[in-house]
């Protein structure tokens, strides 16, 4: 289906009936993260300004803003996202390489990389002398701004979270994996910290009537399962985690949790917590119809389009028959959005993203009939 | 029990709880006893770092009790191994050349590979990570390992996995290594498709695979 060939109708209710399992919508809504450089392909644009951020992992490289809220509607998406974290307040201590990360021409790219080793804060020491960002101080303009050029049925998600992720993040992965068992006091500070601001953040940000909900995104395991022990998380993670959503409901509006990896451990904490969605649900560490049939009345579920192959090494018609399966088995009834198994990053071929888009329109309308 | 054994058990215990301090205090102890170093390493650590592997496949270990115990383990070789400079008693099992792909950075899934292979007896050279592929063919050139491990986050690097494979074919080098790919975007399948030999999804299942593969090889 050419682009010219389907109307946008940016609906934010699509999305919120779906996420909130009340029913089924007018069709399949679609979600993801969409890498600077694919917008702007799909956009068409090429020119100098539009040169991709450096800083990827921390502050979330965006377009101008009337570009996001173009790119949003074009592409057929019932939300823009927009970023509120205190990282952005902080100095991006990634290791940025360039390579050729992409899946278009020959142009290189750079991608932030996470310190695995040693971070910034490392000791008590390190911790009382470090230029923790306030809250109050973070610019949110950019919610003012996007607020007035919405088009009409659209709302603003709120890109949020990285709660245990900033943690080692800012004390290097081996440093917090060591301090967890060496120095559990320090630890502990660090999630009163960086939990508490993260929590007063989303309370500035909700505030906004263009807010419709968060994507509250802290990566808590790999493919094979937990990085840490359900009991840390219980115990340090999870009561911020369920502040945020009950702020977050408090305010009417929805809350959608994404974490790379295989997180059935700790499966049950994020459904009592009261997260709406699961994103983004790798084929590889879990099976989406296995969760649909297990726990798919209690939370909805986000993505599962093959990013480690079929979204960027197969061919569009093999996108396309994958996201008519994802639909035919776990779209009837409701509770599914669809999207890549990750994000849309630099590497994925416009071609192929397309193709699932396309394929969400083509299949995704309600009532679902495929055989 | 002789004492030797005593101190033994309790060194193993402190390397799975990951208590480095205390785990070198029992190596000192065990050598001051009398205890061969080799038998410290066949006794101990290798036995400490297959219950931290099993432990870790079954969910019980997670991340940072992996690490805590690993380097609890390379603290006590550190005090070991210089004594066995000259002993034939503990030969390493093999050589393993690991390293993460161009591009990427990822570096904990690789050091952790790197270390179960350190805890299984093999000599590791750890390359680091955004390694090209005329690096890793140098090295391999260079040390003649067993094994080549090689490690990938994206699934736009883990495309490098193939450029490897190709590069060791040109050299005439593909044939003595035994290739083990292993990260987040990667599968059996895709092992099969660029004509690796092997592709674990953890790091102690690389580990056992290595140890099972150069034992076989070597018989």
């Amino acid at each position: 289906m050419a682009d010219g060939q389907w109307t946008p109708s940016p609906d934010f209710n699509r999305l919120r009936t779906a996420l909130l399992r009340q029913g089924e919508p007018d069709r399949v809504p679609l979600h993801d993260s969409v890498d600077v450089f694919l917008k702007k392909r799909f956009l068409g644009l090429q020119s100098a300004d539009l040169q991709r951020a450096t800083s990827r992992m921390q502050t979330g490289a965006r377009l101008p803003l009337e570009l996001e809220v173009e790119f949003a509607y074009r592409a057929g998406y019932d939300f823009v996202p927009l970023g509120a974290s205190m990282h952005s307040g902080i100095a991006d201590t990634s290791t940025v390489v360039k390579a050729k990360y992409a899946a278009f021409g020959d142009e290189y790219q750079e991608r932030g990389w996470a310190n695995e080793g040693r971070g910034i804060i490392t000791n008590n020491q390190e911790f009382e002398s470090f230029p923790w960002p306030d809250p109050e101080e973070l610019d949110m303009a950019p919610f003012e701004q996007v607020g007035r050029i919405l088009p009409r049925g659209m709302k603003v998600l709120v890109d949020h979270g990285k709660i245990f992720t900033g943690i080692w993040w800012l004390m290097g992965l081996e440093v917090f994996c060591g301090a967890i068992k060496r120095d559990p006091d320090l630890v502990a500070r660090m999630y009163e910290t960086v939990g508490a601001a993260q929590y007063r953040i989303l309370d500035i940000a909700t505030d906004f009537d263009c807010v419709g909900g968060v994507r509250f995104a802290d990566d808590l395991a790999y493919a094979e399962g937990l990085m840490v022990s359900p009991a840390h998380l219980r115990r340090h993670f999870f009561p911020w985690f369920k502040a945020c959503i009950e702020l977050v409901h408090k305010k009417g509006k929805i809350f959608v949790f994404h974490s790379d990896g295989d997180v059935r451990l700790v499966l049950e904490d994020i459904i009592a917590a009261g997260a709406d969605a699961l994103h983004p649900i790798e084929p590889k560490a879990m099976d989406i119809v296995e969760l649909k049939r297990t726990v798919g009345h209690r939370i909805a579920l986000c993505g599962n389009i093959d990013l480690a192959y079929t979204l960027t090494r197969g061919t569009p018609a093999e996108v396309e028959a994958e996201v008519r399966e994802r639909i035919r088995h776990v779209a009837p009834g409701g509770g599914y959005v669809l999207g890549s198994s990750n994000s849309v990053p630099e590497y994925v071929p416009l071609e192929n993203f397309n193709a699932m888009r396309e394929a969400c329109f083509k299949y995704g309308r309600y009532p679902i009939a495929l055989d | 029990m002789p004492v030797t054994d005593l101190i033994l058990k309790d060194l193993k215990q402190r390397v799975i709880d990951g208590e480095p301090e205390a785990a070198v205090a029992l190596a000192r102890e065990a050598l001051a006893a009398g205890c061969a170093p080799d038998v410290i390493f066949k006794e101990a650590l290798f036995p400490a770092m297959d219950e931290v592997g099993r432990r870790m496949q079954c969910h019980e270990y997670f991340l940072p009790e992996v690490l805590l115990a690993a380097r609890s383990m390379q603290a006590c070789a550190a005090v070991a191994r210089p004594l066995i400079v000259k002993e034939p008693a503990l030969k390493p099992i093999g050589k393993a050349v690991v390293c993460t792909v161009a591009g990427d950075l990822h570096d904990i899934g690789k050091s952790l590979v790197c270390l179960m292979l350190e805890g299984a007896g093999f000599t590791v050279i750890d390359l680091g990570h955004d390694c090209k592929a005329e690096k890793i063919v140098a090295a391999v050139r260079e040390h003649q390992p067993d094994v080549v491990a090689l490690s990938a986050m994206l699934t736009t690097t883990m495309l490098k996995m193939k450029e490897v494979i190709d590069a060791l074919k040109a050299a005439g080098l593909r044939d003595r290594v035994h290739v083990m790919i292993g990260g987040a975007p990667v599968d059996d399948k895709f092992a099969r498709e660029i004509g690796a030999d092997f592709y674990s999804e953890d790091a102690p299942g690389g580990s056992n695979h290595a140890r099972e593969y150069v034992t076989a090889a070597k018989a």
